[in-house]
């Protein structure tokens, strides 16, 4: 087990690095950098924007310095050797600013979880928190009802849930309850009132929501066909002695393992949502750096959510040792 | 517990013209189009102590018969009594009751025991669900019942993937055993298993049937292990009991063609012996569209018009042995086949 997990924490080091060198390549494929404006508005001019490229390093070669003192002393190893350390950079467009505290340097006097990164964490803690609390019992009642008009409702919205883009369902319920009823901010400020959080929350879940049921539904059909509870049956077990015991136990593995990158998703995936409500998280400063070409922070932004993917993971691969006997973490 | 010899065994179990049948859906609407006459008017019975035998190809209904027996599935006519037990007719509580008393051992080994739980939990749970609620007195009783069938009491801490094949049967009995039945259905116990597990298992089923005396329900399409376990065997032929008498009666001189075909397939370990080979031609028809009169007149080598038109009767043709053939005289022998 020590050593399964030594192994698989030293896996992340290549990963993050092939992570990061690829971004690195495509965002310096895109075409601008950090010093272009709109082009309606006055560009900064040649000799500061070389100015700038000089105090930020962005003069020096992207990958291998063959001219200069030494052959590593370039962007991309530079911004790994920074990295290392817990120096992500300064933000080009948010100047005087480390990357590191937009993301998780929260505003004065509030708890860490306030900053950006924290708003993300805990919309996507509660997206998923709803998903599964209304996802698994859906999921086994249309299981232990198949083929009666229940399953095929929980099918119906299931369905829905999985094919109507977040985008549409958010357009689609700001209209409704802020357009049509009145009773929510089309722009929230006040982010400090739980019920805000609801409505971005159950969009940016359903469709976590709705694969939950999916898979719970399977997963206990799978399970109800086994020999074993028939067995259960045949030493006399109740109906919902055998559900809770023999059937939920095996059913929700399953789900339970998919629970850690669904977290994983619905946090990085929550940049198209946050920008539509206005939601203060770290989606909207991803999507910000990347139409700035704000090169640090896509950067720190992508290293960040590809560290919270792996651990997702890895946490997924632990707990599935814990959950079935049968596999053998080694 | 003295055991009475000279007494006339009394019937444990009586199956009176059970029948199970399985609705085949089709259409947009899901109607039923069709039934799948798994088990067909089945009758026998099975005395205290005894083996009952049950043989038949795969798909004859053999297992659907143990199943309803024991109400896992329900049966579409007929009656079960178990000790003048209506077992058709019991409310649910009855039925928990009576599942102290009737046991079964499935045939799988590796999917009928729950992954997630170690063995002793499996074998213990029984025993709680059925009122013992002192954990103690269920731990002495798991480590007993692991002993009796060979396994160590430590493995009760063990998962069933940490078994093979045998030990998992093993563990499947010791389950069955725990309650303390008196009557066990035995699904193919043993045809899952290597040929060379078969024998310590059914060996184990017997030794066990000595100390404590229940009755078994024997399940199995491998003629020579129902020979070698059973006192009295029932043979199946597409959801109807075609024959059934006692082990030496059946082997000795069986009378139902079907049966006659079957015996005359069992190999015989001497390689210069002369076997009369009956092969039967074609395939088992399909249940959902049984043949007319005897259901086995399109496969039998000596059937007769009367064979397609009547359904023959299941009759008392020797004292203790029954055979549903038009062709079999009242206490005499069977045509020749040949």
């Amino acid at each position: 087990m020590t050593t399964y997990l030594i192994r698989r924490v030293l896996w992340i080091i290549p990963v993050m690095l092939l992570v990061a060198l690829i971004t690195f390549t495509l965002m310096h494929q895109a075409p601008g950098g950090p010093w272009d404006r709109d082009l309606n508005r006055r560009q900064v001019d040649a000799s500061t924007q070389e100015m700038l490229n000089r105090q930020f390093g962005l003069d020096k070669p992207l990958f291998f310095n063959f001219e200069g003192e030494h052959i590593l002393d370039s962007q991309f190893f530079n911004y790994i050797g920074n990295a290392v350390q817990g120096d992500l950079g300064p933000s080009y467009r948010q100047r005087g600013r480390m990357v590191q505290d937009v993301l998780f340097e929260p505003p004065k006097n509030k708890p860490i979880w306030d900053s950006k990164f924290g708003y993300s964490m805990r919309l996507g803690l509660l997206a998923l928190t709803m998903a599964a609390i209304f996802g698994i019992p859906l999921g086994i009642l249309a299981a232990l009802k198949r083929n009666t008009i229940f399953d095929y409702s929980a099918l119906f919205i299931s369905t829905i849930g999985i094919s109507v883009p977040s985008f549409v369902l958010a357009i689609f319920l700001i209209i409704v309850l802020a357009g049509q009823l009145g009773i929510l901010k089309i722009i929230q400020r006040d982010w400090s009132n739980p019920a805000a959080w609801l409505v971005p929350a159950t969009v940016l879940g359903f469709g976590t929501f709705a694969y939950i049921t999916r898979l719970t539904r399977s997963s206990m059909l799978e399970v109800m066909g086994q020999d074993y509870i028939r067995t259960a049956r045949a030493k006399g077990l109740g109906g919902r002695v055998i559900i809770t015991r023999h059937m939920l136990r095996n059913a929700l593995i399953p789900v339970m393992t998919i629970m850690g990158p669904a977290l994983a998703g619905l946090v990085t995936g929550s940049f198209i949502i946050e920008s539509m409500f206005g939601f203060p998280g770290s989606g909207r400063e991803y999507v910000l750096a990347i139409s700035n070409r704000d090169y640090s922070m896509i950067m720190g932004t992508t290293l960040i959510y590809a560290l919270l993917i792996v651990l997702a993971n890895l946490t997924v691969d632990i707990m599935y040792g814990f959950l079935d006997p049968r596999i053998k973490v080694n | 517990m003295a055991i009475t010899v000279d007494v006339e065994k009394k019937d444990m179990l009586v199956v009176q013209n059970l029948k199970t049948y399985f609705p085949v859906r089709s259409g947009v609407f899901q109607r039923v189009s069709a039934w799948v006459k798994a088990v067909d008017d089945v009758s026998f019975t099975v005395k205290e102590g005894e083996t009952f035998g049950l043989v038949g190809e795969s798909g004859c209904g053999k297992t659907t018969v143990s199943r309803s027996i024991l109400r896992l599935i329900p049966a579409n006519g007929g009656s079960v009594f178990f000790d003048g037990q209506d077992v058709f007719n019991l409310r649910s509580n009855e039925l928990k009751a009576l599942r102290r008393n009737m046991q079964i051992v499935f045939q799988d080994p590796y999917s009928s025991l729950d992954p997630r739980m170690p063995v002793g939990d499996i074998i213990a749970e029984s025993l709680l669900i059925h009122g013992m609620k002192d954990r103690r007195q269920r731990n002495a009783i798991v480590q007993e019942m692991l002993a009796k069938v060979g396994l160590n009491p430590y493995h009760a801490h063990r998962y069933p993937h940490e078994f093979s094949g045998g030990q998992r049967q093993r563990i499947g009995i010791a389950r069955a055993l725990a309650l303390n039945p008196r009557f066990i259905v035995c699904d193919e116990p043993v045809s899952a298993l290597d040929v060379s597990i078969q024998s310590q298992i059914l060996n184990l089923l017997k030794d066990l049937q000595r100390e404590y005396g229940f009755s078994y329900l024997f399940v199995a399409h491998d003629l020579s292990v129902v020979e070698h376990i059973s006192d009295r065997v029932g043979v199946m032929y597409l959801g109807k009991l075609v024959e059934t008498a006692t082990r030496e009666q059946l082997f000795g001189e069986p009378l139902h063609p079907y049966t006659r075909a079957l015996m005359s397939a069992i190999p015989v370990p001497d390689p210069r012996r002369k076997r009369e080979r009956i092969v039967l031609k074609g395939e088992v028809p399909s249940p959902l569209n049984p043949p007319s009169g005897c259901r086995f007149h399109p496969r039998c080598p000596i059937a007769k018009d009367v064979c397609k038109q009547e359904e023959p009767k299941f009759e008392e043709k020797r004292p203790g042995h029954f055979v549903a053939c038009h062709l079999v005289e009242q206490g005499g022998r069977a045509t020749p086949l040949a």
